[in-house]
């Protein structure tokens, strides 16, 4: 029977988790941890309080304590976590410290469950298609991938000091669905929706269900390596928007840079900066390998896109009791 | 695999996002082809019926018409659609990428190429002499250049499939070369076109040379596919064994032709 711990408990995917593990059968119990006392108390849940950056050796006694076999890790990328913004680095610090209190000698723990970010991945023209977990990833210094790539560098030392420990990270595609937009999935959202002119990119969404349920099934089979994780399909950007039910609205192929606060404020619409690359080139990753591992995504792009399209419409009803005006960001 | 990636398509872009539908773009092209070029093709048989293969042309001319004449020209005689690998440069242009796309090129990407021929079964066209072939000096007309280094040999052994010599005569009579030009330390042939149209509309503006295609038997391999490697000197002599034969081929086309423009 498997003793689970989910960090980062309090992040939209943290409660997904723990719903996701509760339910699966033979777990003996689910424990959410947050190291922030401020997010303990989530709608519907109790999480544990346990400090583990700087000083892991709290978390090391309480993964002992509580007998904990397997570690799921979702505050690794903000963003990926739904929370943040997808300038956010990737929290490398908090992740060795994970790895020193599951390395440390009383530990029983033999999984550990990364949610990583597909934003390892470069964006260019340069990029094939499907961008697969072997590729070799360009060495840049003091980036969000950079410091993405550090953690897992970490995380994959740990495997190989402890052969016992099943190290799973699993680099997930932008995600969306069930209230949660990361930055691609806000920015379909609105009405209208920025389509830059001349160029139409192939992208790649997530649902929260599908990343709760693909972090889930890593746990259970304790699979070891890197894994790409999205939902079903791909979709160009035009395409996307339609499925959303949103209007489009052309846009220079240039990001908004310093103008992007009075953008936002006037309500115009606008590429922010983070999304320009993306945008003009795409970015779709592979789910060959876990696929072949034994998962499989439910939902497919165009539901995501629909259901995105039919939550932000609510939302901008709800907001102001009736139908907002165009140009005007939910 | 496959499956996965069919499910959300639009109706008529697929994966790579080619446009499924005929359109404007290919009826203008279609007029071009049947009458100002007049193509006509041997040894279609060679082509696979529904297999992968890779096609390699000989590549001249100044914005050359090769890719589009055996794109359009295979999918009208044959019902087979074609890829063509391009540059990635090609595609941070707005509107020229996008239409790129559309028509079935692709970023040229070693991934790329293998999914399209392996996974998808594709037939993709590859230009092995590169951007050697248009700019090449009047000297060398209806000379092949040098193949590179076999990259493309590597391609079709890994993926498992054939290569198909597809000889082309006519297209770089297109765009004749009157001088040979240095421009910074990169060779510019200024053409005939560009001195009667000038450089725009002479870039565009081919004059109606008779194009002949001629399909070459398969080369098949017997290493096996998805290697991580093969031996670059046999990828060398695969493709100088190629080179040689389509040479063989084309002079063979030019000492029968009665006159570039009725061919």
């Amino acid at each position: 029977m498997r003793r689970v711990v989910v960090t980062s408990a309090g992040t939209p995917l943290g409660l997904a988790m723990l719903a996701a593990m509760r339910a699966m059968p033979g777990v003996e119990q689910v424990r959410g941890v947050t190291s922030n006392e401020r997010h303990a108390r989530p709608i519907g849940e109790e999480l544990d309080v346990v400090p583990y950056v700087p000083d892991h050796r709290p978390f090391a006694e309480y993964l002992e304590k509580e007998s904990i076999d397997t570690v799921i890790q979702c505050g690794l990328v903000p963003d990926r976590s739904g929370v943040g913004s997808l300038e956010s680095e990737a929290d490398v610090i908090a992740t060795m410290c994970l790895g020193a209190a599951i390395a440390q000698p009383g530990s029983t723990v033999r999984s550990w469950v990364l949610a990583s970010s597909t934003a390892v991945y470069p964006i260019g023209s340069h990029s094939s298609l499907l961008q697969v977990e072997s590729q070799e990833l360009p060495r840049e210094e003091e980036t969000l991938a950079a410091s993405i790539v550090e953690a897992e560098a970490y995380a994959r030392d740990v495997a190989l000091r402890l052969p016992h420990v099943n190290v799973a990270i699993l680099r997930l595609q932008q995600l969306a669905g069930a209230g949660v937009r990361g930055p691609l999935a806000a920015l379909l959202a609105r009405d209208p929706v920025p389509i830059p002119i001349g160029f139409d990119a192939t992208i790649q969404l997530l649902h929260l269900d599908d990343a709760a349920a693909a972090l889930a099934f890593a746990a259970r089979e304790e699979l070891s390596g890197v894994y790409n994780v999205a939902s079903a399909g791909l979709i160009h950007w035009q395409e996307a928007v339609r499925a959303t039910g949103h209007a489009g609205f052309p846009v220079l192929p240039v990001g908004a840079s310093l103008a992007e606060p009075l953008l936002e404020r006037l309500g115009i619409p606008h590429i922010p900066d983070a999304l320009i690359d993306l945008l003009r080139f795409g970015h779709v990753v592979d789910l060959a390998k876990i696929e072949t591992a034994g998962w499989h995504p439910r939902k497919q792009q165009r539901e995501i896109l629909a259901e995105l399209g039919r939550e932000s419409r609510q939302v901008s009803r709800g907001a102001s009791g009736r139908r907002k005006g165009p140009f005007r960001a939910n | 695999m496959a499956r996965t990636f069919d499910s959300d398509r639009s109706p008529t872009l697929d994966r790579w996002g080619r446009d499924l539908d005929r359109s404007l773009r290919d009826s203008f092209f279609d007029a071009a082809y049947r009458s100002w070029f007049r193509v006509e093709w041997e040894g279609l048989e060679h082509l696979p019926e529904e297999s992968g293969a890779l096609l390699v042309s000989n590549h001249a001319g100044m914005m050359p018409v090769d890719g589009g004449v055996i794109q359009h020209g295979v999918q009208e005689e044959t019902g087979r659609l074609v890829y063509l690998l391009a540059h990635h440069g090609f595609f941070r242009f707005p509107f020229v990428g996008r239409t790129l796309k559309r028509s079935g090129t692709v970023v040229a990407h070693p991934d790329n190429a293998h999914r399209l021929l392996r996974e998808d079964g594709r037939m993709v066209l590859v230009f092995p002499e590169g951007e050697k072939g248009p700019v090449k000096p009047k000297s060398e007309r209806y000379r092949l250049q040098r193949f590179g280094r076999g990259g493309f040999i590597e391609t079709a052994m890994r993926a498992g499939v054939p290569i198909v010599p597809i000889v082309l005569m006519g297209t770089e009579d297109t765009t004749p070369t009157l001088l040979d030009l240095e421009i910074g330390g990169r060779r510019m042939p200024l053409t005939v076109n560009s001195v009667l149209f000038g450089p725009l509309l002479g870039a565009v503006a081919h004059f109606p040379a008779k194009i002949r295609a001629r399909v070459l038997p398969p080369v098949h391999f017997d290493e096996p596919p998805e290697r991580p490697s093969y031996p670059r000197s046999m990828l060398m002599d695969r493709a100088e064994s190629i080179r040689s034969d389509m040479q063989d081929t084309l002079d063979e086309m030019v000492s029968a032709r009665e006159s570039i423009w009725r061919g």
